[in-house]
C-alpha cells in the first residue's frame, strides 16, 4: 500500500467518522477537522507530482530576495518600504498539469512565471510561492498569508537576524503545530549581517526555540542572500521534498494526526455496556409500569377475578377497571433518570444529543402511555367473564343443589305416596342423590376459593404481562431507542477512530 | 507654573487614589468575553497609577524618565549604552536581548530613581557605570566633572539579580552607590522570588534630569518581557520608541504607539539599523505612517547602520541628534515639567477613560449576574408552577396510587350497596379497625411516596432548566462547570431533604386531623350540615339514597386518624372539577361525597395550601444554592456606580487642575 493510498484511507476514516459525529456534536470541535477532510480531498485529487513550496515570514526578512534568488527571475519586488509584498507570487518547474493546482491555491497567473528546469532537474514539480508578509499593519496580507499557508505542502519559514524570537511566528504559526515538524523548514536570512559566530550562536537559540515550539526536528538553515551562502543547502532541502514527492502527503498525514488527537478526547469514554442495557432498561419499564398503575390494576383485576369466579356470588355486575392517569412526576423522573445515566457515561460533548434525543418525550410519554394502556386495559366483559371452564364449575355447583333439591323433593314424595324408593347400590335413591348432590356442592365449595385465587392470578399476570408490553413498547420508542441510536452512533464514532491505520 | 500646578495636583492626587481604591476593588468574577480584556485594563490602570501617576504628582520637578521601547533586535540596548557610553545593558545577536529593565541615570538622580517613587513594586539593584574616559570625556567631562572614578573600569553590569546585587556591593564604597544603599536598604536586598527587579546604573556620561530606562522588548516570544514592557511603558515621562527598516511597518510596535498616542504619552522615535542610502525613503514612509497614526508631531531620529565601535557602541556622531535633543531636554526644566504634565494629562484623561471601561465591564457583570439570576428564577418557577399544578390536576392520585388502595378504603364508604361486601363499616370489630388502620397507613404511605417523587423530579427539572439556559451563556457555561461538586452535593443530600420535607407535611396533616377530630361531635346523628353538595362540592350523579350521611365524621370520631389522614390527604389531591376514576359509580359517588364533605375540604385546602408552602420553599432552597453561587461570583453592584463617580470626578479635577 503506498502512502497516498494509506492516506486517502485514512482521511476516509476521519470523514467516516465526521459523518457521524457532525449530527450529534457541535459545529465548532469537528468544523477544524471537516476543513481538513475537504481540503486533502481537493489537494489529494490535484497533481501530485508538484510539490508547492512556500516562503513565508514577517516583513522585511528577505523573503522576496530569497524567491528570485530560488526562482531566478525579478519577478517579486524588492524594496525597503515595508511591508513590500500584498500579493503572492508564483513561479513554476515544469508547469505541464500545475495550472489546476495554481488555480486552487489562488495564485494569480499575471504574477507567476514559469522557471528553467534545464540545470535544476531536482526542482521539476516544484512550485515556489512568495507569501505576503505577516505581522505587519497590513492585515489583509496576513489574511492572504494564512490562506495559502494552510493550502501549500510545505513552509519555509523565512526569519532573520532581527526578527527570529517574534511571537507572532512561534506563537501563531508554529506552537502546537507539531504534525507539521516534517514540511516546515526555517531559515535565518540574511544572516550576512551577523558574523560567524554569533550566526552559529543565533541558530542555536533558534533551534532552542523552534524546539520548545514542538519543532525540534524541523531543519533549520542560514542563509544570505548577499553572499549566496547557505542558499543552496536550501535549494537542496526543497530539492529532497520535490523529488520525494512526499510533501503533500506529509503534511496532510501531520495535520491529519493532530485533527485525530484533537477528535480522541471527543470519544475518550468506551460506552460502559450496562448504560443502556438490560438493568437500566428493565429499571425504566419498571418505574414506569409502577407510574402507570399497571400493577394496582392487575391487582384489582385478579380481586375481581376470584371473586367473580367463585359459583356462589353473583358474576353479572360489570366491574369496572380505571386505568387512572400515570404520575406524571415519576414518569418524568424514571426516563429523567434513564437519560442521566446515559449522559453519564458519555463524554460531555455528546451530552447534549443525549438529552435532545429523549427530552420532547419527557413532557410527552406520559399522555401516551395513558392513552395507549387506557386502550389496551382489559375491558369489563373480559372480568365479568372469568371463562367458560368457571361457568362449567359454576353450573356443577347448581347441579349439586338441585340434586340435592331433587332428592328432597323425591323422599317427599315417597312418603306421601308410601312406595319405596328405588334401590340403588343397596341404598334409598333419594339418599344417593343427595349425597352425590352434596358432594358436589360441598367438593366445589370447599376448593373453588382456592383454585380461582389461583386462576385469578395467573389471569393477573397475563394482564400485568400484556400492560407492561404496552408500557415497553412506548418506552422503547420515545426514550430507549432514540437514546440508544446516539450511543450507538457514539460507539461508531469511537470504534471507527480506534479502527485508524 | 509648578506652584500654580500644585494648587490643583492634591484634588487630583486624592482623586485619583480613590480611582485607584475603586479599581482595586472591582472584580470581574464571570467568565465575559468582556471581562479578559477589562481585567487587564484594571491592571495596567492599576500598575499605572501605582508606578506613575500617584508618586509623580507633587513631584512634577523630580528628573525625567524617558522609557526606551520597541521591537525586540531593534537596537535599544546598543541605543542606550551608546548613549551613556558605558555598557549598562547587554547587547546581542540573540533575541530578545534585554530581559531585566535598566535604568540608567545621572549619579545626581540616583537617590530619586533609587527610591521607590516610581514603579514602587520593582526591588531595585544598583551599580555605576563609570565611563572609560578617553573619547567621551568631550561630551561627559563638561556635564560632570566631578566624576571621581573616570579612570576606574566602568562596572560590567550583568542583567541577573546575583551580579548586580555583587555590582552593587563592589561598588558600595562609592559615594553615591553608599548613599543610595545607605538611603534605602531595602532596594538593596531583592528577595529571591522578588518579581522583576530594576538595576539603576549611575553614568555621569547623561546629563542631571532625564533617565533612561532600557526595556524589554514587546513584541518577542518572551510573554514576560512584554508585560514588563508595557508596566515601564506606562510609568514614562516620555518614550524613545525604537524601531528599525525591517520593522517599522510591524503591527506589534504600532498597537504600542497607538497607547502612547491614546495616552498622550510625548513619543520621540528613532529610526534604526537602516542603510544609508534606504534612509531618507525610509524615513519619509515612516513619517508618513507616524503623521497617519497622530502622531506626526514626534520627533524622528535616524541611526543609520553602521559597524560598531570596540565596544560595541554607536559612534557618536551617529547619535548627536538624540543626544543633543536629550540633552537639552535635560537642561531645561521647564520644558521637562511641561513634558510630564503632559504625560500625566494624558495618562489622567486615559485612566477616565480606561476607568469607564472598567465600569461598563462592571455593568456587564452585573447585568450577566441578573440574567443568570434570571434564567435561575425563570426555571425553578417553571418548575414551581408545574409541581403546584401536579397537587391538584389529579395526577397525584394516578398511576400506583390509583386503584388499590382506594379499594381497601372504599368499604369506609361504599357500604353493603356496593361489589365488594368484605368489611363495612358496620362490622367495627377490632380486628377491622386494625385492618383499616392499615391500609389508612398504606395509601398514605403510597400517597407520600407519590409527593417526594413530585418534589425530586420538580427539583431535577429545575436543574436541567436552569442547565440548559446557563449553557446559553459564555458565564453560565463556566459557572456550570464549577458548580459540579456543589450540584453533586445537593443532588447526595436531596432524598434527604425530600424525605423530610413530606414527613413534616405528613405530621402537619396528622395535627389538623387531630385538631379538628378533638372539636368533631361524638355522635353521627349530630352531622347533619356537612353534607355533600354544598356550595363548590362536585355534583357528580350520586344514586339515591346513597349518600352516607355524616360517615367522614363517623371516622373522623372514631379514632381512625390513620384512615382520616389518609381520606384527607386522597381530598388534598382530588381534582376539584372531572372524575376521580375509581370503583363502580355508587363507590365512586359515595367517596365523592366524603371527600366533600365540608371537614374534610376544610382541612384538605389547609393541607394542599400547607404542601403547596412546602414545595415552594424546597425549591426555593435548591434555587438559592444558585443563587449564592451568583452572588459569591457577583460583583459589588455600587462597584459601577463607584468607578463611574470616579472618573467623573477624575475628569473634572483634571480640567479644573492641570488641564489648563
Amino acid at each position: 500500500m503506498t502512502s497516498a493510498d494509506l492516506l486517502t484511507d485514512r482521511f476516509a476514516v476521519v470523514e467516516r467518522f465526521l459523518d457521524i459525529a457532525e449530527p450529534h456534536l457541535a459545529e465548532e470541535p469537528l468544523a477544524a477537522a471537516r476543513a481538513l477532510t475537504d481540503r486533502a480531498a481537493s489537494r489529494l485529487r490535484l497533481s501530485g507530482a508538484h510539490t508547492v513550496v512556500a516562503l513565508a515570514g514577517a516583513t522585511g526578512t528577505g523573503k522576496s530576495s530569497l524567491f528570485n534568488l530560488l526562482a531566478g527571475s525579478e519577478l517579486s519586488p524588492v524594496g525597503p518600504l515595508r511591508p513590500t509584498t500584498g500579493e503572492a507570487y508564483g513561479c513554476v518547474w515544469n508547469p505541464a498539469g500545475a495550472t489546476s493546482l495554481l488555480e486552487w491555491l489562488g495564485v494569480d497567473p499575471a504574477r507567476t512565471a514559469v522557471a528553467d528546469v534545464e540545470g535544476q532537474p531536482g526542482l521539476a514539480g516544484l512550485v515556489l510561492l512568495d507569501l505576503p508578509d505577516l505581522g505587519s499593519v497590513a492585515v489583509s496580507h496576513q489574511v492572504e498569508s494564512d490562506r495559502l499557508i494552510s493550502l501549500v505542502d510545505l513552509v519555509v519559514w523565512v526569519l532573520d537576524p532581527q526578527k527570529y524570537a517574534d511571537r507572532v511566528v512561534h506563537e501563531t504559526y508554529l506552537k502546537g503545530f507539531p504534525g507539521l515538524v516534517d514540511v516546515t523548514v526555517l531559515v535565518l536570512n540574511r544572516a550576512d549581517t551577523l558574523t560567524a559566530e554569533d550566526t552559529e550562536r543565533c541558530l542555536a537559540d533558534l533551534r532552542r526555540l523552534v524546539e520548545s515550539d514542538g519543532l525540534g526536528q524541523a531543519p533549520v538553515v542560514a542563509t544570505s542572500v548577499l553572499t549566496g551562502a547557505g542558499v543552496s543547502d536550501l535549494r537542496a532541502l526543497i530539492e529532497s521534498a520535490v523529488v520525494g514527492r512526499q510533501a503533500a502527503l506529509l503534511r496532510l498525514s501531520g495535520e491529519l494526526d493532530e485533527v485525530v488527537a484533537g477528535l480522541r478526547p471527543l470519544v475518550n469514554l468506551d460506552v460502559p455496556t450496562e448504560a443502556v442495557s438490560a438493568g437500566p432498561v428493565r429499571n425504566l419499564i419498571d418505574a414506569l409500569t409502577t407510574a402507570c398503575g399497571v400493577d394496582s390494576v392487575g391487582l384489582a383485576l385478579e380481586r375481581g377475578y376470584a371473586y367473580r369466579a367463585v359459583p356462589w356470588r353473583r358474576a353479572g355486575h360489570p366491574y369496572e377497571i380505571p386505568m387512572g392517569p400515570p404520575q406524571e412526576a415519576s414518569v418524568r423522573l424514571a426516563v429523567r433518570e434513564f437519560v442521566d445515566a446515559a449522559v453519564a457515561s458519555v463524554p460531555p460533548a455528546w451530552g447534549a444529543s443525549v438529552h435532545a434525543a429523549a427530552s420532547p418525550s419527557i413532557g410527552e410519554i406520559a399522555d401516551q402511555l395513558a392513552g395507549e394502556l387506557a386502550a389496551a386495559a382489559p375491558g369489563p366483559s373480559r372480568v365479568s367473564r372469568p371463562g367458560w371452564r368457571w361457568g362449567l364449575v359454576r353450573a356443577a355447583w347448581w347441579a349439586g343443589w338441585l340434586a340435592v333439591l331433587g332428592a328432597l323433593g323425591w323422599w317427599a314424595a315417597a312418603l306421601a305416596t308410601g312406595t319405596v324408593p328405588i334401590d340403588w347400590f343397596g341404598l334409598p335413591g333419594p339418599v344417593v342423590l343427595g349425597a352425590v348432590g352434596l358432594v358436589f356442592v360441598v367438593a366445589i365449595s370447599l376448593t373453588a376459593p382456592s383454585l380461582t385465587r389461583r386462576s385469578a392470578r395467573r389471569f393477573r399476570a397475563r394482564v400485568h404481562e400484556r400492560l407492561r408490553g404496552v408500557v415497553e413498547v412506548v418506552a422503547r420508542e420515545r426514550v430507549i431507542d432514540p437514546v440508544r441510536r446516539v450511543l450507538g452512533d457514539y460507539d461508531d464514532a469511537r470504534a471507527t477512530l480506534h479502527r485508524m491505520p | 507654573m509648578t506652584e500654580g500646578g500644585a494648587g490643583g495636583r492634591a484634588p487630583l492626587h486624592d482623586a485619583l487614589s480613590r480611582a485607584r481604591d475603586a479599581v482595586a476593588h472591582t472584580s470581574l468574577p464571570l467568565a465575559l468575553p468582556s471581562a479578559a480584556v477589562a481585567a487587564r485594563t484594571a491592571a495596567s490602570l492599576l500598575s499605572q497609577l501605582d508606578d506613575y501617576l500617584l508618586p509623580r504628582l507633587g513631584t512634577l520637578d523630580a528628573p525625567t524618565l524617558a522609557v526606551v521601547g520597541g521591537s525586540t533586535g531593534a537596537g535599544k540596548s546598543t541605543l542606550v549604552n551608546s548613549l551613556v557610553r558605558a555598557p549598562v545593558s547587554p547587547a546581542g545577536a540573540l533575541r530578545p536581548t534585554t530581559r531585566a529593565p535598566v535604568l540608567v541615570c545621572h549619579p545626581m538622580d540616583a537617590p530619586w530613581f533609587a527610591a521607590p517613587n516610581l514603579l514602587p513594586a520593582m526591588s531595585r539593584s544598583h551599580a555605576d557605570a563609570r565611563v572609560n574616559g578617553g573619547t567621551d570625556s568631550t561630551v561627559t567631562g563638561g556635564s560632570n566633572p566631578t566624576v571621581t572614578g573616570s579612570h576606574a573600569v566602568g562596572a560590567h553590569v550583568a542583567p541577573s539579580h546575583a551580579a548586580g546585587a555583587h555590582a552593587a556591593g563592589a561598588h558600595a564604597a562609592g559615594a553615591h552607590a553608599a548613599h543610595a544603599a545607605g538611603a534605602h536598604p531595602a532596594g538593596e536586598a531583592p528577595g529571591p522570588a522578588g518579581g522583576p527587579m530594576l538595576q539603576v546604573v549611575m553614568a555621569p556620561a547623561l546629563n542631571p534630569g532625564l533617565a533612561l530606562l532600557d526595556a524589554p522588548d514587546i513584541d518577542s516570544v518572551v510573554a514576560e518581557n512584554r508585560r514588563l514592557a508595557e508596566e515601564l511603558l506606562a510609568a514614562a515621562d516620555m518614550w524613545l520608541f525604537v524601531t528599525t527598516a525591517a520593522r517599522y511597518a510591524d503591527a506589534v510596535p504600532w498597537q504600542t504607539l497607538r497607547q502612547a498616542c491614546e495616552r498622550g504619552v510625548p513619543v520621540a522615535v528613532v529610526l534604526d539599523r537602516v542603510t544609508v542610502e534606504q534612509a531618507s525613503e525610509v524615513a519619509l514612509d515612516l513619517a508618513k505612517m507616524l503623521a497617519g497614526r497622530d502622531l506626526g508631531d514626534a520627533p524622528l531620529f535616524i541611526i543609520p547602520e553602521s559597524t560598531l565601535d570596540g565596544q560595541g557602541m554607536l559612534v557618536e556622531q551617529r547619535i548627536a541628534p538624540v543626544r543633543t535633543w536629550l540633552d537639552s531636554l535635560a537642561r531645561d526644566p521647564v520644558r521637562r515639567a511641561a513634558v510630564t504634565r503632559r504625560t500625566i494629562a494624558g495618562a489622567v484623561r486615559s485612566v477616565g477613560a480606561r476607568l469607564n471601561e472598567l465600569e461598563v465591564a462592571c455593568d456587564e457583570q452585573t447585568a450577566a449576574a441578573e440574567d443568570l439570576a434570571g434564567m435561575v428564577r425563570s426555571a425553578y418557577s417553571r418548575a414551581d408552577a408545574v409541581a403546584q399544578d401536579a397537587v391538584t390536576n389529579g395526577t397525584l392520585l394516578g398511576g400506583d396510587v390509583s386503584l388499590a388502595w382506594w379499594e381497601e378504603l372504599a368499604p369506609y364508604t361504599v357500604g353493603r350497596r356496593g361489589t365488594h361486601e368484605r368489611k363495612g363499616p358496620q362490622a367495627s370489630s377490632v380486628a377491622n379497625r386494625i385492618t383499616r388502620a392499615v391500609a389508612g397507613r398504606e395509601i398514605q404511605d403510597a400517597l407520600l411516596n407519590a409527593v417526594a417523587v413530585l418534589i425530586t423530579e420538580s427539583a431535577a427539572d429545575a436543574d436541567r432548566r436552569t442547565q440548559v439556559a446557563w449553557a446559553e451563556h459564555p458565564a453560565g457555561r463556566v459557572l456550570w462547570q464549577e458548580a459540579a461538586v456543589g450540584r453533586r452535593e445537593t443532588a447526595s443530600c436531596r432524598p434527604d431533604l425530600v424525605r423530610r420535607a413530606v414527613r413534616g407535611w405528613q405530621s402537619a396533616v396528622r395535627s389538623m386531623v387531630r385538631a379538628a377530630r378533638v372539636g368533631a361531635p361524638a355522635t353521627p346523628t349530630s352531622a347533619g350540615p356537612a353534607r355533600p353538595g354544598g356550595p363548590g362540592g362536585p355534583t357528580g350523579t350520586r344514586p339515591g339514597g346513597a349518600p352516607p350521611a355524616g360517615t367522614s365524621m363517623q371516622i373522623i370520631s372514631a379514632g381512625d386518624v390513620d384512615a382520616v389522614c389518609a381520606l384527607v390527604t386522597l381530598a388534598t389531591f382530588a381534582p376539584r372539577q372531572g372524575t376521580t376514576p375509581i370503583l363502580d359509580p355508587a363507590s365512586r359517588s359515595a367517596l365523592r361525597a366524603v371527600l366533600a364533605d365540608e371537614q374534610v375540604r376544610r382541612i384538605a385546602a389547609r393541607a394542599r395550601t400547607d404542601l403547596r408552602a412546602r414545595i415552594r420553599d424546597f425549591l426555593a432552597e435548591e434555587r438559592h444554592g444558585y443563587l449564592v453561587l451568583l452572588q459569591k461570583k457577583a460583583t459589588d453592584p455600587a462597584a459601577a456606580a463607584r468607578l463611574r463617580a470616579v472618573a467623573t470626578e477624575v475628569r473634572r479635577v483634571a480640567e479644573s487642575g492641570v488641564g489648563g
